[in-house]
């Protein structure tokens, strides 16, 4: 390593004031020319999404519309097929019946939580650590564990007979209970935060409001609190509906003989099957869904989670 | 619908997570060597002279491959890194191949794969006249490789073990002789004390041969379908994954069901469960897992070398060793009783030609067929 010279310092500093020129140039160029400035600043993510979103997206809609994989021809039989089949509108019926108790499961569970720690806590810190702890660890590995737990003699029936619940219990696993729980557990830490952002954003002065006008506890939390974090609560259900609609690993490892959902149905056809035109045909309706779910929950009011702003604004 | 692999232990399930990381890192890395490139078809022979100085490899016979690795190197001087994944299901590998692969040199691939494979051209040919590895297979493996798995002359694939897809597997201590048949799984006397695997070609596969179809060419579907109904109430559970299956067993929560011969070696001498495999009157389905080199293969000679190594009897004795999954050799039991008991070896009796029946790919018809069953079958 040479030792500098005063030449060289001066070098130095001759180099960074031309390449702060250069950059006074680049951003003056832009501020004179808004077109180009949109293009940069909205144009790179917009091509990102449209690569890696938008056109995968479009390419299964296009193959949902082909009698086998392209070159094929054209045809309407694979929404037909859905839609005029009992079979897979059962399945859509049983995941969507599914989805709705995992949904109502995870907002009771998940609402009194965050209440209790935003009203009731002072070490939330801590408790929002623990509700995240189970996002740092594997899904697969989470699933084997609530195996362990759901399992012929293993913890949930140690609890029992130490409790004196049960003599001989049997576990849980494969059966509509263990699915409904795995999927509780995988989501309810996902529906907490909003609940709980939405529970820490809201005026406790209004609370105080409704008592000091002579309204209980119950009424309080029915008339202001429930209304004033409405947008928490929708955002929760959507961040756990559309996930949950979509499962097919939790069922397929907690699951017994009667809990197809559609996502394993979809799985299949791409794994399996080798029938993707099928199963494109079968993940359009499953977004299509999506789609309702988002714009059901803008009607109702939760347009602010949706566009992503705060519940205060 | 079959999630898992079929032989990937819950350890290895697991591990496959992290090793993604290693095997994408060997993607970069691979194929750097400074000699020149060949297709495995042109080695001209064994053992390979040159060789690059790493392999990419995918298999998920994770014990064995860990205990081979070591052999390996020591043979291969000069290959500093062996890249190992276990996959939990095939298509993890085979979307890979779609992609265009330019980072997997050596995989484990089951039949039905293998074919799938070759006939869109991600497989290349093997210099099977040149390998050990090929010349110390049983006449059965060798005839059924170069009908299903050659074309134009050509084989694809060496296969590396032979399996039992399912087995009938039973508890010795709840059945006083084996089952003689696949009828024992529509026994309503044994109602919530089996399952049936949630894998279309699996299940309907076995209904019919219970109503005396051919496995691999039905011609009535209606049949199966209704006697998968028949039997669908009977079942604790469709199972999708091994590891799990096999425990249910080992806890004896079911007492017969299908599985592999693998997973029931397993359960039988590494976890003392009573339990064993039955040969039914009706056939027994076999398959093979294979030897493949994917096209795009950056390191070609070291994959072939892999094989190769792998490939010959002390190497394919000890798989079973290790896992029970048995070597597509001859003399088999006289090479098994090398390194395991009398009993361990005796374990690998089932291979009598006049009870077996090659699980075929099947056409695309019966395998839509098979697949609209299942689903009505699971979704009741």
């Amino acid at each position: 390593m040479s030792t500098p010279t005063p030449d060289s310092g001066s070098t130095a500093g001759g180099v960074r004031q031309r390449s702060r020129q250069y950059l006074r140039q680049i951003l003056d160029a832009f501020r004179d020319r808004p077109r180009a400035r949109l293009l940069v600043l909205v144009g790179i993510p917009a091509f990102v999404l449209l690569l890696f979103f938008i056109l995968p997206l479009a390419y299964m809609v296009w193959l949902s519309f082909h009698d086998g994989m392209p070159p094929a021809s054209l045809t309407l039989e694979n929404y037909l097929n859905v839609v005029t089949t009992d079979l897979y509108l059962r399945v859509v019926w049983r995941t969507t019946v599914l989805t709705v108790q995992t949904t109502a499961l995870v907002v009771i569970l998940g609402y009194t939580l965050a209440y209790s720690m935003a009203r009731f806590s002072k070490r939330t810190t801590l408790l929002l650590l623990l509700v995240i702890l189970p996002f740092w660890t594997n899904y697969i590995v989470r699933m084997y564990a609530l195996i362990n737990i759901f399992s012929r003699d293993g913890l949930l029936d140690w609890m029992q007979i130490v409790t004196g619940l049960a003599q001989d219990p049997s576990g849980i696993m494969y059966t509509h209970t263990a699915v409904l729980l795995g999927l509780t557990y995988v989501w309810l830490p996902l529906a907490t935060l909003p609940f709980y952002a939405s529970l820490t954003n809201m005026d406790d002065n209004l609370i105080e409001a409704a008592k000091d006008l002579g309204a209980g506890p119950i009424e309080t939390f029915f008339t202001v609190t429930l209304p004033m974090t409405k947008n928490g609560v929708i955002g929760g259900i959507i961040l756990v509906a559309i996930p949950t609609f979509g499962a097919f690993v939790t069922p397929t490892l907690l699951g017994g003989t009667d809990q197809l959902m559609i996502g394993m149905v979809i799985e299949n056809q791409f794994t399996e099957a080798f029938n993707w035109p099928f199963g494109s045909a079968l993940s359009v309706i499953v977004s299509a869904f999506v789609v309702l779910m988002l714009l059901v929950a803008v009607k109702f009011g939760a347009s602010d989670v949706v566009t992503r702003r705060s519940d205060t604004q | 619908m079959a999630y898992d692999g079929n032989h990937a232990s819950r350890r290895s399930v697991l591990g496959a997570v992290g090793g993604a990381g290693a095997a994408a890192l060997a993607g970069c890395l691979g194929g750097g060597d400074d000699i020149e490139y060949v297709r495995p078809i042109e080695i001209e022979s064994f053992p390979v002279e040159e060789y690059e100085s790493e392999v990419n490899v995918w298999n998920w016979y994770t014990d064995w491959v860990d205990w081979h690795t070591d052999e390996f190197q020591e043979s291969y001087e000069g290959i500093d890194r062996v890249y190992s994944q276990a996959y939990s299901g095939p298509s993890e590998w085979y979307s890979r191949l779609e992609a265009g692969n330019d980072e997997i040199d050596n995989i484990c691939a089951t039949n039905e794969w293998v074919v799938r494979a070759m006939d869109n051209d991600y497989l290349e040919p093997l210099p099977v006249e040149q390998m050990e590895a090929w010349d110390v297979l049983d006449p059965l493996a060798r005839e059924d490789a170069e009908e299903y798995y050659g074309r134009d002359g050509e084989v694809y694939a060496i296969p590396e073990s032979i399996v039992m897809q399912p087995s009938l597997t039973y508890n010795t201590e709840y059945f006083s002789s084996p089952p003689d048949s696949w009828g024992v799984l529509w026994d309503e006397d044994l109602a919530g004390m089996m399952f049936m695997e949630d894998w279309p070609e699996v299940s309907c596969r076995i209904a019919a041969l219970y109503t005396g179809q051919d496995p691999n060419d039905p011609d009535d579907f209606e049949e199966i379908e209704e006697v998968l109904m028949q039997q669908r109430d009977l079942n604790v559970t469709y199972w999708n994954e091994f590891s799990s299956a096999m425990e249910m067993f080992i806890d004896e929560e079911v007492v017969v069901g299908p599985l592999r011969d693998g997973r029931t070696w397993m359960a039988q001498f590494l976890n003392d469960a009573p339990i064993d495999y039955a040969v039914p009157e009706e056939g027994m389905m076999y398959t093979y897992d294979n030897f493949v080199i994917p096209t795009g293969a950056p390191n070609p000679r070291a994959s072939a070398a892999w094989i190769e190594h792998g490939g010959q009897i002390p190497s394919r004795v000890q798989l079973f060793a290790e896992m029970g999954y048995v070597p597509p050799i001859e003399n088999l039991e006289d090479e098994l009783t090398e390194v395991v008991s009398e009993e361990e070896a005796a374990f690998a009796d089932w291979l009598d030609p006049d009870e077996l029946i090659f699980v075929e790919p099947l056409d695309e018809e019966t395998l839509d067929r098979y697949d609209e069953i299942w689903t009505t079958v699971v979704a009741g």
